[in-house]
């Protein structure tokens, strides 16, 4: 995976050097300011495997809930704010403990696309009528993209 | 970005209030912390094994976070948002939704950068289909990708990508045809705009041109977009506007 990363680098420094240099700089900005909240997400991925019981995974996203755990995946992740690099390792645990799939992948793609947090900023910027319409059809996306992952994973 | 201009952004960091606009921007850890010290008290040993295995988890993808990250730096220079934008503002029908959704999941940045870069789109004449379609794709994470199968594996990860592009581009119309219905109400994009510069345009503006040309000049107010769009940020004249269209 490194080895692909900067052969990519490689290839694109044949092309301009100074480019090059601006990626790795927006690279290696990102990556510190990042850095925190990654310390974060994997420090709660701990705790959530030693704390959060499997049994209690199992009652709130497990199969057995049906469209009631997909409707936790997809709420909670709606309110659950962070960069969707943070989803990724908390719905593997999420996975690990018992949850059922289609109720994590509703948890990722709403983490991502509805954001309560940011949605005072989306209604300034776009208008509120477009903010709640947008975030309210992603929010039933995001359950319904996690029912198609049933069929197809 | 340059030592001068390092030099230019370092004062506002270094405000009287910094540590209170650290612990805001970190929320998540001050939380998380928070939650430890709590573990600790309740239970020392727990505590210390939940350190010890988010630990082995993030050293087990670290390299995987940097190239997550080498591959970002390279779309966010390598990808020409001024030129897709150009080329999504036109009038449009399905192939400028779907290249909207494939430009969307290349796309890399904070909300608080691809929201006024996809107001911009729209004040140049950008359905709201197209809109959507590329804030939905936005959730694919494109770079986020090798994450996704360490955690999740293979199936996973290609599965939820395909379903997030095909969504994105059939909310694009959703929401396009839900924005549509009903009264014909002034375009929020003219609204914002001319809030955001109430002494500088005091005339209503009439069309989406108009609006083009406030933004034009606002991206001119806010320094030369050439460079400022070498660090991807080429749309901080927007940025601002967008901020202070808010009271």
């Amino acid at each position: 995976m490194v080895t692909l990363v900067a052969a990519g680098y490689g290839l694109t420094r044949h092309r301009s050097v100074a480019k090059t240099h601006q990626a790795l700089t927006v690279a290696r900005k990102s990556l510190f300011g990042m850095l925190p909240t990654f310390v974060a997400v994997f420090g709660l991925v701990g705790l959530f495997q030693v704390f959060v019981p499997p049994s209690m995974v199992e009652r709130w996203l497990g199969a057995g809930g049906g469209p009631f755990s997909l409707l936790v995946g997809a709420t909670v992740g709606s309110v659950a704010a962070g960069p969707p690099a943070g989803a990724f390792p908390i719905a593997g645990s999420l996975i690990q403990a018992g949850a059922w799939m289609p109720a994590v992948a509703a948890f990722i793609v709403s983490w991502v696309l509805v954001g309560v947090v940011s949605l005072p900023f989306e209604g300034r910027v776009f208008g509120w009528r477009y903010a709640l319409t947008r975030n309210g059809i992603s929010f039933l996306f995001a359950m319904l993209i996690g029912l198609a992952m049933g069929w197809l994973v | 970005m340059s030592p001068a201009e390092e030099r230019k952004a370092a004062p506002r960091r270094l405000g009287p209030s910094w540590v209170l606009q650290a612990l805001r921007r970190e929320v998540l850890l001050v939380a998380v912390a928070g939650l430890y010290l709590w573990a600790f008290v309740v239970d020392r040993d727990g505590a210390g094994r939940a350190l010890a295995s988010g630990g082995r988890v993030f050293l087990s993808v670290v390299l995987i976070i940097v190239s997550v990250f080498g591959i970002l730096g390279l779309f966010q220079v390598w990808v020409d948002k001024k030129k897709v934008a150009a080329r999504l503002g036109e009038r449009a029908g399905l192939g400028t939704i779907i290249l909207g959704a494939a430009f969307g999941t290349v796309l890399v940045g904070p909300v608080y950068v691809i929201f006024p870069l996809l107001f911009a789109i729209r004040a140049h004449g950008a359905r709201w289909a197209v809109v959507t379609a590329i804030l939905t794709a936005w959730a694919v994470k494109i770079p986020m990708v090798p994450l996704e199968v360490q955690f999740l594996g293979w199936r996973f990860a290609l599965a939820r990508t395909m379903l997030t592009f095909i969504g994105a581009v059939v909310m694009g119309f959703l929401v396009e045809w839900l924005m549509n219905v009903g009264s014909q109400r002034v375009p929020p994009a003219r609204a914002n705009l001319v809030d955001a510069a109430p002494g500088r345009q005091d005339q209503p503006v009439k069309g989406e041109p108009g609006a083009t040309r406030i933004i034009h000049r606002r991206l001119e107010c806010g320094g030369t977009p050439r460079a400022a769009g070498q660090h991807g940020e080429q749309l901080t004249g927007t940025d601002r506007f967008a901020l202070r269209a808010s009271p």
